[in-house]
């Protein structure tokens, strides 16, 4: 078990170092040169260069790698073109943000979207179920973003229920909240509607279990039955599907954030596209995806935490 | 221990379906049987044949798509189970009748250790909410009957885990789950054919001892007559959803008065048919679907008459304690057959 | 039962003649069940909207009207206009040419690529496996969307580059799919006892086992197509898709977006577009599926 920890452990550092590999010289991916891409065909020479070295292209791929890594593991990505300023402090000035949002939206789409599976699986088949199955159905397929605009539309545009401009005002918790509320459901339905889905299937397969039918036959209550033995079967599955569900949340919250026009990472990227200020899409990316690779480790961990058991007793079958 | 003339459980007229898409298959369709105090009866017959069906619907555990469209369950002649309420049903489940499924590894909660599990279902019986202190009762109870079942060290087994134990532990937890709640009938679904010969011996003395000392009532579900010869008293032959013959065990075995039966007998291999093809039975068991007119085994049945297809056989007694339905026997049948085909 | 359900079983060569029959017989069951029966027709309704409703539209897509901005549904234009006038109705229909214009080609080929690596990963083993396996790993790091922004950040935003930046994020999830579906293959009898025949690799790779391993791949593109297009609408939404004044959905949104205030329009309607064609192909995947393996089909619960 342990020796399996380690392996996954290695192989995420890995894919972290490949990664800055491949952030580090993708802009050599420019096609014809890049400096002229970005400022023009008249810049200033003195400038091109100085924007050449701060791009790493004046080195070996090699060099350049090295540099960039050398440079991350310090803390250090670089500075962006337009402002001179540290990507990494950009970077950490959003991140609280872009977190705040994500785990929001994880957060809602569990306390809603399980106990919706779950009663879904109490009565397959019912009214309640297909309901369930119907809006969970048509909600997964939407994009968030799209899902947001619809929300805008709705809460802000016709109801004026709530805010959906920028974080609320800073200091006030409250007003944070009422601001979290729409991008974070945003986030969260299409989730919801997956999540509802796992579950219920989930539970209708172990329920359908021969352990869940010894407990029936020596006469445990069914609601004993159904909430401690079914459920705990049937929420392992769901924390892996979590860790999972950060990356794609987080993609998500890129469009969520501009379009309510909220501070955060996705903003911060957003704006530099336009700009080609490609050191801070870089140090973006970077976070994000160290982000996703440790998410992900968690959650395979969890899972093997919870599982194990069932695992180890499978193969011990045979 | 002799068994009692008091009937523990009688079976009258049951039947029982499957819905598959739309339509119903008629997987038992008017089972009638009884069990007395103290009995060890054995359930016969090959894969198919209803009696796993059987088995589960005395205690109403078929899976969602079965159900029992007729006839009474009664136990102790009175309370009958096919029509009892959900309370009393589960009320019933364990303290009257216990049941010990075939495959021990899926039939125990993977992600639970086995004192909480055989906690829960003693727990599951108490009027009130189980306190920790009555909880701590529950797992002494729980230690002392593995001790009983012939497991080592059982305080080490209340903390392990179903996958932690060998196959043949694991069948050993759940006949002491079984009778940690002191049931007077106790229901068998092939409990040793997933384990090696040696096990099954075991675990066969092991409800030998169990039987004797409670006078316990088991109804024992098997395809393998082998079994049956060790630990049965009487036998109950099934075929196709149909009971085509029972009687006391060295009865039916000596004299088999069903084609079937016999049949059965002459496909297992003994020292006597040693060195020669075994014999099989042809054909298959024929599809339930839809109305099965005469005797079920008729197709395969190498005496079988034009009667035979057309009417349902009766059932008539025969030999000593044997019941047989079967056209060829009793009063006014076709051919009185003392050893006409005895075992050579 | 209730025993975990996995793959559909691989065919030997023996089978491989009624799959054909069944094949057919499984159109026909395709189209029997509600979900997929709307599935079929929003597919094929689209296809066949984007390949013909182009001409057929009542206005070309760059067509402006500055006289009638941001209408709702009138006579003259039935889903009303956008910010300049341009009648949306063509717009989206237009929108629906390039949308399966980048997602069919986009998905094709991450098939294609991610096959490809799979095949050889999964088969071959040993390094080349590990190289495969860490590629997929590693894009698959990224969220989608975060590759793709970045990766058209150095490229530029153009319709060939998007079909490639799309068809590079989805590649390794086919990569890591027909991977896993080759290492269970791979361990049949019949694989070995070709093996031992002499056949070579490579026949073995492609006539025993690709044949097996398609199908559920098939399923994943029909499933992958609304993901590739809500990607593409995603990109293009952050003006990073493809460029104006050609109408992705995407683009149509953004567009919307900007003056949401005024009229909603624009995003009401081309968020249907999007909410139908995800729901079609999703509704459609999954009867190609429960056709391919009929045991996924509904679980029926267990009562006590």
């Amino acid at each position: 078990m342990i020796g399996y920890f380690v392996r996954r452990l290695v192989a995420a550092v890995l894919v972290i170092v490949i990664v800055m590999a491949f952030l580090a010289v993708m802009d050599r991916l420019i096609p014809g040169n890049p400096v002229t891409y970005i400022f023009g065909p008249r810049a200033n020479p003195a400038l091109v260069a100085q924007v050449r070295r701060q791009m790493g292209l004046d080195v070996s791929v090699p060099v350049q790698i090295y540099q960039y890594i050398f440079g991350a593991l310090h803390g250090n990505l670089g500075v962006d073109f337009v402002t001179d300023q540290p990507v990494s402090s950009l970077v950490m000035e959003n991140l609280p943000y872009t977190v705040v949002l994500a785990f929001s939206g994880l957060a809602l789409a569990v306390v809603v979207g399980v106990p919706l599976g779950v009663l879904a699986s109490t009565r397959p088949g019912g009214f309640i179920d297909r309901v369930i199955g119907i809006i969970s159905v048509s909600v997964i397929t939407m994009p968030s973003f799209v899902l947001g605009l619809l929300l805008i539309l709705v809460f802000a545009v016709h109801l004026h229920l709530l805010p959906v401009i920028g974080a609320g005002a800073p200091g006030d918790p409250v007003d944070d909240l009422k601001h979290l509320v729409l991008p974070a459901s945003a986030l969260a339905i299409s989730w919801i509607g997956y999540l509802a889905r796992l579950v219920r299937s989930n539970m209708l397969e172990v329920l359908t279990a021969n352990y869940v039918r010894t407990a029936h036959a020596f006469g445990v209550h069914r609601s004993k039955v159904f909430y401690k033995y079914a459920l705990k079967n049937a929420a392992a599955p769901v924390v892996a599907v979590l860790g999972v569900g950060l990356g794609s949340l987080l993609g998500g919250a890129i469009f969520i954030e501009v379009i309510f026009d909220r501070p955060g990472l996705g903003t911060l990227a957003y704006n530099a596209i336009s700009s080609r200020n490609f050191p801070i899409i870089q140090g973006t990316a970077l976070v994000i995806a160290v982000m996703v690779i440790c998410a992900n480790l968690l959650a395979d961990f969890s899972y093997q935490l919870l599982d194990s058991r069932i695992r180890l007793g499978q193969s011990a079958a045979s | 221990m002799t068994p009692g003339s008091e009937v523990v459980l009688a079976l009258d007229d049951v039947a029982v379906e499957y819905e598959s898409r739309g339509s119903a298959m008629r997987v038992l369709p008017g089972v009638s049987l009884e069990l007395r105090r103290g009995e060890v009866v054995g359930l016969v017959g090959e894969s198919g044949s209803g009696k796993s069906t059987l088995a589960l619907a005395i205690l109403r555990l078929l899976p969602a798509n079965g159900r029992i469209v007729g006839g009474e369950i009664l136990l102790d002649g009175s309370i009958d189970l096919a029509r009892l309420g959900e309370e009393a049903l589960r009320e019933t489940r364990g303290p009257k009748v216990a049941m010990v499924f075939q495959d021990p590894l899926t039939s125990l909660n993977p992600t639970f250790k086995i004192g909480g599990q055989m906690v829960d279902v003693q727990a599951a019986h108490t009027p009130r909410r189980a306190r920790r202190a009555d909880r701590k009762v529950f797992l002494e109870r729980a230690i002392s009957l593995l001790g009983k079942v012939g497991l080592p060290d059982p305080g080490q087994i209340v903390r392990s885990y179903p996958h932690q134990l060998s196959g043949g532990m694991r069948q050993r937890v759940m006949i002491a789950m079984a009778l940690s709640l002191e049931p007077e009938l106790l229901i068998a679904d092939e409990p040793t054919s997933a384990l090696d010969v040696t096990l099954e011996a075991q675990i066969l003395a092991l409800l030998r001892s169990i039987q004797a000392s409670r006078n316990l009532t088991i109804l024992f579900v098997t395809h393998d007559l082998n079994v049956v010869a060790q630990i049965c008293d009487r036998v109950v032959v099934m075929y196709a959803g149909e009971i085509v013959e029972q009687g006391r065990v060295l009865d039916v075995f000596e004299h088999p008065r069903h084609p079937y039966t016999e049949a059965l007998l002459e496909a297992v291999p003994t020292r006597r048919n040693r060195g020669r093809a075994l014999a099989t039975i042809p054909g298959q068991v024929p599809s339930l679907l839809g109305e099965l007119r005469g005797c079920r085994f008729a197709d395969r049945c190498s005496y079988a008459k034009q009667c035979c297809r057309t009417e349902m056989p009766p059932v008539v007694a025969s030999g000593e304690s044997q019941a047989v339905r079967c056209h060829m026997r009793g009063p006014g049948a076709l051919w009185e057959s003392q050893d006409a085909k005895a075992q050579q | 039962m209730g025993a975990g359900l996995s793959n559909p079983s691989p065919l030997g060569p023996v089978a491989k003649a009624s799959r054909r029959a069944r094949a057919r017989s499984g159109v026909a069951l395709i189209l029997r069940t509600p979900g997929g029966l709307i599935g079929t027709v929003i597919v094929v309704g689209l296809i066949v909207l984007a390949i013909f409703g182009p001409d057929l539209a009542p206005y070309t897509f760059s067509q402006i009207d500055v006289n009638s901005p941001l209408q709702g549904p009138t006579l003259h234009h039935l889903l009303g206009t956008d910010q300049l006038g341009r009648d949306l109705l063509s717009r989206l229909i237009y929108g629906t040419r390039i949308e399966l214009e980048v997602a069919v080609p986009a998905v094709a080929t991450a098939l294609g690529v991610g096959l490809l690596l799979g095949l050889l990963g999964g088969y071959l083993g040993g390094l080349v496996d590990n190289v495969v396996v860490l590629f997929t790993d590693t894009c698959q790091s990224f969220p989608a969307i975060v590759l793709a922004l970045a990766l058209l950040t150095v490229l530029g935003p153009s319709l060939p580059n998007l079909i490639i930046v799309i068809a590079v994020t989805f590649s390794p999830n086919y990569a890591r799919t027909s991977r896993a579906l080759v290492l269970s293959v791979k361990q049949n009898q019949y694989i070995v006892a070709e093996r031992a025949l002499g056949a070579g690799r490579l026949r073995i790779m492609v006539r025993h086992v690709l044949p097996n391993i398609v199908a559920p791949l098939f399923i994943l593109l029909a499933m992958d197509t609304p993901s590739a297009i809500t990607t593409e609408a995603g990109l293009s939404f952050l003006g990073l898709g493809v460029p104006p004044p050609e109408p992705s959905w995407g683009t149509i949104l953004s567009d919307g977006f900007n003056s949401i205030f005024q009229a909603p329009w624009a995003v009401l309607f081309a968020s249907m577009a999007l909410g139908i064609a995800t729901v079609g192909f999703l509704l459609f995947g999954e009867a190609l599926r429960d056709m391919l393996d009929p045991r996924l089909r509904g679980v029926t619960g267990w009562r006590a």
